[in-house]
C-alpha cells in the first residue's frame, strides 16, 4: 500500500510535513497535487528544496494526478499525497481515485473561513460542502495538524 | 528516548521549544528547559542546570541543547554534562537543531542522533535567494 496518507496542507511541503510526516510514514516521495504550484516555478524550487535528501518530489497537474497515483498504489515507494484543498480530494474521487483516509492539516484563514476547528483548520460553507461529499465517498476524515496530536472528528464538528 | 536538556540566555530556548512542538508535535517527557536569567547567580544557575541533568538521566543518554558556545549555559553545564557519560553538549541551538532533536530522539542511537542534530543545524544556516534564485 505505498501511498500511506492523502493530506490536505495549504502550505504544501513545509516544517510539518518535512520533520514529523515523513520520519511517522516512512516515506520516500512527497506528491503534490496542485495546478497552481505546477504553473509556479520559483514556488516549485522552493518546494524542492524544502523536502529533505533522500525524499522525492512529485509535481502534479490535476489531469496527471489520477494515472500517476494509480500507479503509485502499486510500486514503491511509500508516498505522501499533499493536496492544498478540499476541492483538489473532491476532484480526485470524481477522478476515480479511490482515498480511504484523508488527513486534514492545514487549512489556514482567509476572509469568509468563520468556522475553525483546532489551531490550523478554518472552513467556509464551501469546505463543509465538500468534507461532507468526501464522507459521503466513503473517505475517513481526520483532522491533524502533526502524528502525535490527537485526530480530531471533522464531520462531527460541522454537523454539532 | 534521549532526554534533551536546552540551556538558553534569557527565554530564547523556551520558545524555541514552543516552536518546534507546534512543528513535530508535543513533547510529553524527557524534556527540560533551563532559562538563564541574569537575575540569578552562578550557584542557582549551576543548581538549576544540576537538577536538570539528575531529572534527564537516561540510558538511551542526554543531549544538552545550548546557545552560544563560552556563554554561561555552556560554561556551567560542561562540568555537569562530564561525569554523564552518555552525554554531549552541543552549542549554536537553532529550530532545525530541535525539530530534530525531538523528531529522531525515540528512533536513532545517541551517535547518531548527535550526528543528525549537527548537521541539520549546519544546513540551516544558508543564503537562499543567491541559492535557489540566482544572484
Amino acid at each position: 500500500m505505498p501511498i500511506t496518507l492523502y493530506r490536505i496542507d495549504d502550505r504544501l511541503v513545509h516544517g510539518q510535513v518535512v520533520e514529523a510526516w515523513l520520519p511517522h510514514l516512512k516515506a520516500g516521495e512527497i506528491a503534490v497535487v496542485s495546478d497552481d504550484l505546477s504553473r509556479d516555478s520559483v514556488r516549485q524550487v522552493i518546494m524542492r528544496f524544502a523536502a529533505p535528501e533522500g525524499v522525492s518530489l512529485k509535481i502534479l497537474t490535476m489531469a496527471e494526478a489520477p494515472g500517476y497515483l494509480s500507479e503509485a498504489e502499486v510500486r514503491g515507494p511509500n508516498v505522501l499525497v499533499l493536496l492544498p484543498g478540499l476541492s483538489e480530494a473532491v476532484e480526485l474521487i470524481k477522478g476515480g481515485v479511490k482515498i480511504s483516509k484523508l488527513n486534514v492539516g492545514g487549512m489556514h484563514y482567509s476572509a469568509g473561513k468563520n468556522l475553525s476547528i483546532g489551531r490550523a483548520i478554518f472552513l467556509n460553507d464551501a469546505d463543509c460542502d465538500a468534507l461532507r461529499f468526501l464522507s459521503d465517498s466513503g473517505v475517513l476524515i481526520e483532522g491533524r495538524g502533526v502524528p502525535s496530536d490527537s485526530p480530531l472528528d471533522l464531520i462531527e464538528a460541522i454537523t454539532g | 528516548m534521549i532526554n534533551i536538556i536546552v540551556i538558553t540566555h534569557g527565554e530564547f530556548g523556551a520558545y524555541l521549544i514552543e516552536a518546534s512542538e507546534n512543528i513535530v508535535g508535543a513533547q510529553n517527557s524527557g524534556l527540560k528547559n533551563v532559562s538563564i536569567s541574569p537575575r540569578l547567580s552562578l550557584e542557582k544557575i549551576n543548581s538549576l542546570i544540576a537538577a536538570a541533568a539528575a531529572e534527564m538521566a537516561s540510558e538511551d543518554g542526554v543531549i544538552f541543547l545550548i546557545d552560544m558556545p563560552g556563554g554561561t549555559p555552556m560554561n556551567v553545564a560542561l562540568p555537569i554534562a562530564r561525569d554523564i557519560p552518555k552525554s554531549a553538549v552541543i552549542c549554536g541551538i537553532n529550530i532545525n537543531m530541535v525539530t530534530s532533536a525531538f523528531a529522531y530522539r525515540k528512533t536513532l542511537d545517541f551517535d547518531a542522533l548527535v550526528g543528525k542534530i549537527m548537521a541539520d543545524g549546519k544546513k540551516a544556516i544558508c543564503e537562499v535567494k543567491s541559492l535557489l534564485i540566482g544572484s
